[in-house]
């Protein structure tokens, strides 16, 4: 389980970071939101996955979880982070509508040294 | 309940101030007014927080009552009280500014409650005591910034933008999973558990790897050298009061993150190349920072491209390790936020009056306008290490301190940079104040009381803080000490905790 999630962070992470190289800014954009799920996922998996956890429940009456259980911390971490990248993404497509406006264009070239 | 309070304002506030300037958006004048009362207060409390913090105390807030090791802390201890003192009267001297400065509706629409955003994530990044809140503060901080550096939207502007953006994403995405790596590893995000359990040995080369990614991100929002392209080409590109914001705040935040981590985490690192790396990694900033704004050909990119080159020198003053070193780089830190900033303030109006922001585009500035001039050379010889101004000060303890740690190879640099940095600064001086008047195109619009009134009062701020250089030294050594010697920042921390844990006991 983990080494699947590590791989598939690692693909996302790879093409994420392919598209942001790019100077068309919708590429960026779709990289960067590549980017940050393979992120999310590889703070997931750094943080544990144990087989077959519970979730982080107390059982009424016992006080406590049942069996192993997945950290509720790391994913009030990944929560935040989906929240802030869902931000940097509007702004992203935002910043490029603007710039195909303004210039006609999708991508970004150069200093022109003016 | 005071002390709370007083960590808590410096984020609270200028969050609160932000919400209210919303709805009055489209009528700049009440919003200035509104945030300069707002950028008072503020002031006040930093000045307040300050006196409570001189003498060692460090105040800790817990927010929502869990324990530290899981839950959120704000900590203010000396360092980041003078750090919100400056941070205010930069921002503070913008708003002052920005009246005059501003062009048109598209700007001034929506730069107050951007400023009130970024203040938000600047104070935040600064009390906070947790690296996973810190990258939500720089998140606040980047978002705002993004869409300041935007401001206006012209095609060159948003081009030129664009690499500032990318940077700082990939360099967040960076940091959030060195965040959850150290977390994975070490169990906690708190800085000063971290910094015990870092002491303690035997965690994993993993919490070291991820170490050093959360360094090479905070490098890369310093603008040090290798990491700092993203800089020079985007600051001169924005509006005159956003590029100086920008230069008076965000590299500095880097520099503070810098100054707080490396001694509670550094300090125990395995190899013992930590050191070393950051004082080449200094000398070479400051090198290439002043080699690429002497050849930079507008007023702004000149001036823009020194941050890179000051920066060099806040990190050398940390890389040296020695409380006499570390106080330099904070004064020159501290000196380099005024100086700067009315710098960029006295470049904005003469860009104004020329319509060009082109060296030799005009000349004798000083002739026409000799209180914007004398703003002018008195920052920018302070900036180049005149005496008795405050970047004298900080060059001198700089070296003073670099000879005593044995690094004479970096402090030389230190010294020749001295000296190009004074290059540059006569060559501005020399193309856009000196001789007689000529290519003066609109003359009347640098005269506005704002813009002369923040350039002028940064600059007399460089000269008193030159004046005063040695009480405010003295003080500096004894935040210094007390940033090398961890124990009481982790212990303060700590004792937060026990108070909470005894708290909810009945």
């Amino acid at each position: 389980m983990i080494g699947l999630a590590a791989a598939l962070s690692g693909v996302l992470f790879a093409c994420g970071l392919y598209l942001l190289l790019s100077r068309n800014l919708q590429r960026m954009a779709i990289g960067f939101l590549l980017l940050s799920n393979g992120i999310n996922l590889f703070v997931l998996t750094s943080a544990g996955l144990p087989a077959r956890a519970a979730p982080p429940l107390l059982v009424e009456g016992e006080g406590a979880s049942r069996g192993p259980f997945a950290d509720p911390l790391a994913q009030a971490f990944i929560l935040t982070a989906i929240v802030i990248g869902l931000g940097m993404a509007a702004f992203l497509l935002a910043l490029s509508t603007r710039h195909h406006d303004a210039s006609g264009r999708d991508d970004v070239e150069g200093d022109d040294e003016t | 309940m005071m002390d709370s309070l007083l960590v808590l304002i410096p984020v609270g506030l200028p969050l609160i101030t932000a919400a209210l300037l919303l709805p009055l958006t489209g009528r700049a004048r009440l919003q200035q007014a509104a945030a300069l009362v707002s950028g008072g207060v503020l002031l006040a409390s930093a000045m307040l927080l300050c006196a409570r913090t001189a003498r060692g105390a460090i105040l800790v807030l817990p927010l929502g009552g869990w324990s530290p090791r899981v839950g959120i802390v704000w900590v203010a201890d000396a360092l980041a009280a003078v750090m919100l003192l400056f941070v205010t009267i930069v921002s503070y001297a913008t708003l002052l500014y920005a009246g005059g400065s501003l062009r048109g509706e598209r700007e001034r629409r929506y730069f107050y409650p951007l400023h009130q955003f970024l203040l938000v994530g600047v104070g935040g990044s600064i009390v906070t005591g947790d690296i996973f809140n810190l990258f939500v503060f720089f998140e606040v901080m980047l978002l705002a910034s993004f869409a300041l550096i935007a401001l206006g939207g012209r095609a060159r502007q948003v081009r030129m933008g664009v690499p500032y953006v990318i940077v700082n994403l990939v360099g967040s995405a960076l940091f959030l999973a060195a965040v959850g790596a150290i977390y994975g590893a070490a169990g906690t995000v708190n800085m000063a558990e971290l910094s015990l359990r870092a002491g303690g040995g035997g965690l994993p080369g993993v919490f070291w790897g991820a170490t050093a990614l959360v360094l090479i991100v905070f490098m890369v929002k310093t603008a040090l050298f290798p990491v700092f392209a993203w800089l020079p080409d985007s600051y001169p590109e924005a509006p005159v009061t956003v590029n100086a914001l920008f230069a008076g705040l965000l590299t500095k935040v880097g520099v503070y993150t810098l100054f707080r981590t490396i001694p509670l985490l550094g300090g125990t690192a395995p190899g013992g190349w930590l050191q070393p790396a950051l004082v080449a990694i200094a000398a070479t900033t400051m090198l290439v920072g002043v080699l690429g704004a002497l050849g930079r050909s507008t007023i702004r990119g000149v001036l823009s491209f020194h941050i890179v080159s000051q920066v060099g020198y806040m990190i050398f003053g940390l890389a040296l390790f020695t409380p006499l070193a570390l106080a330099a780089g904070l004064f020159h830190t501290l000196h380099n936020m005024l100086a700067k900033t009315a710098l960029i303030f006295a470049g904005g109006v003469a860009e104004r009056i020329c319509g060009s922001g082109k060296l030799y585009a005009m000349r004798g500035l000083a002739r026409t306008e000799p209180w914007l001039a004398a703003g002018f050379f008195v920052a920018a010889m302070s900036l180049a290490g005149m005496p008795p101004l405050s970047g004298f000060w900080g060059k001198w303890f700089l070296v003073a301190g670099g000879l005593a740690a044995d690094a004479p190879v970096a402090t030389g640099i230190s010294l020749l940079v001295g000296l190009f940095t004074l290059a540059s600064m006569l060559k501005i001086w020399n193309a856009v104040f000196w001789g007689e008047p000529e290519g003066q195109r609109y003359p009347g619009r640098g005269r506005h009381h704002g813009m002369l009134g923040a350039t002028l009062s940064l600059a007399a701020m460089t000269l008193l803080m030159g004046l005063f250089a040695a009480p405010m030294f003295s003080h500096l050594e004894r935040v210094a000490t007390q940033l090398l010697d961890v124990t009481p920042y982790v212990a303060a921390v700590r004792a937060a905790e026990r108070r909470e844990v005894h708290a909810e006991a009945p």
